[in-house]
């Protein structure tokens, strides 16, 4: 938190946060693409990183202002979720230990380039918010300076 | 003292609409990738020309309207990230100016007080 002047880095710092968790789930993703055995004996589920805008503590104590950024706290990872919608890859490969009695295979559901998209688009995210941080924290140098006597 | 700081008022607010500015900005650009986040939008070239023509908004400033900005399909994340840096960086450079107009009032100010010396 802080003073208001630095809840800029906060917004900005949020983000980074909840897109390095969203890149954790694409190299968990990735590094599993192709487990037959997860914890629960079923093959793997792909993860899913849900993103919620979060808002500062005094707006959802206050119920108001609701559309007013002045006090927003950028953003928060809600959930990871499992995919339980998309269905498994199944392959015919009756060598497989885990193979069914036809001989298939259940491949997890996780789609190589899907999750190559989304690693993409949380670096570019990453990369602006980055961005965004070094401006702002040169704004409040240019102000220090500017009222240094 | 209208003659002394009067311009100080206008600068307050200019300051002020900036840090509204990049607040904007910066919850946009935190939000691109939430999904069905629609963006906030503040007219802020809008709202620097009622400042500018109001000398600082007269006795209480008016206050700032932010809304959503609901363009897009619905449910579709509507942030343009280079939009919004974009955005960022004027608001970087005018408040670099209007800070360094108000410091120089304050000189001003000080000379005037120290009768010219």
């Amino acid at each position: 938190m802080g003073p208001a002047l630095f809840k800029g880095l906060d917004i900005s710092g949020s983000a980074l946060t909840a897109e390095l968790t969203r890149s954790q789930i694409v190299a968990t993703n990735l590094a599993n693409a192709f487990t037959t055995r997860g914890a629960d004996g079923q093959p793997y589920r792909r993860q899913t990183v849900v993103f919620e805008e979060e808002l500062s503590d005094a707006q959802r104590a206050f119920g108001r202002r609701a559309d007013e950024p002045q006090s927003a706290g950028g953003v928060r990872v809600a959930e990871v979720a499992r995919d339980v919608d998309t269905p498994f890859v199944t392959v015919r490969d009756p060598g497989h230990p885990d193979a069914d009695a036809n001989g298939y295979v259940s491949l997890p559901n996780v789609d190589t380039f899907q999750e190559m998209v989304d690693l993409a688009a949380s670096r570019r995210s990453f990369q602006s918010n980055l961005a965004a941080m070094r401006t702002y924290r040169s704004m409040i140098e240019d102000t220090l300076q500017n009222f240094r006597r | 003292m209208e003659a002394l700081g009067g311009d100080l008022v206008t600068t307050q607010r200019i300051l002020d609409l900036a840090a509204v500015r990049a607040r904007v900005a910066l919850q946009n650009l935190a939000n691109q990738n939430t999904e069905g986040f629609k963006a906030y939008k503040f007219d802020f070239e809008q709202a620097l020309r009622e400042a500018v023509e109001t000398n600082g908004g007269a006795e209480e400033a008016p206050s700032v309207a932010v809304e959503r900005d609901t363009s897009g399909a619905p449910g579709v994340n509507n942030v343009d990230s280079f939009e919004e840096l974009n955005a960022l960086t004027k608001v970087r450079l005018l408040q670099d100016l209007f800070t360094r107009r108000a410091a120089g009032t304050f000189d001003q100010l000080r000379l005037a007080i120290r009768g010219g010396r």
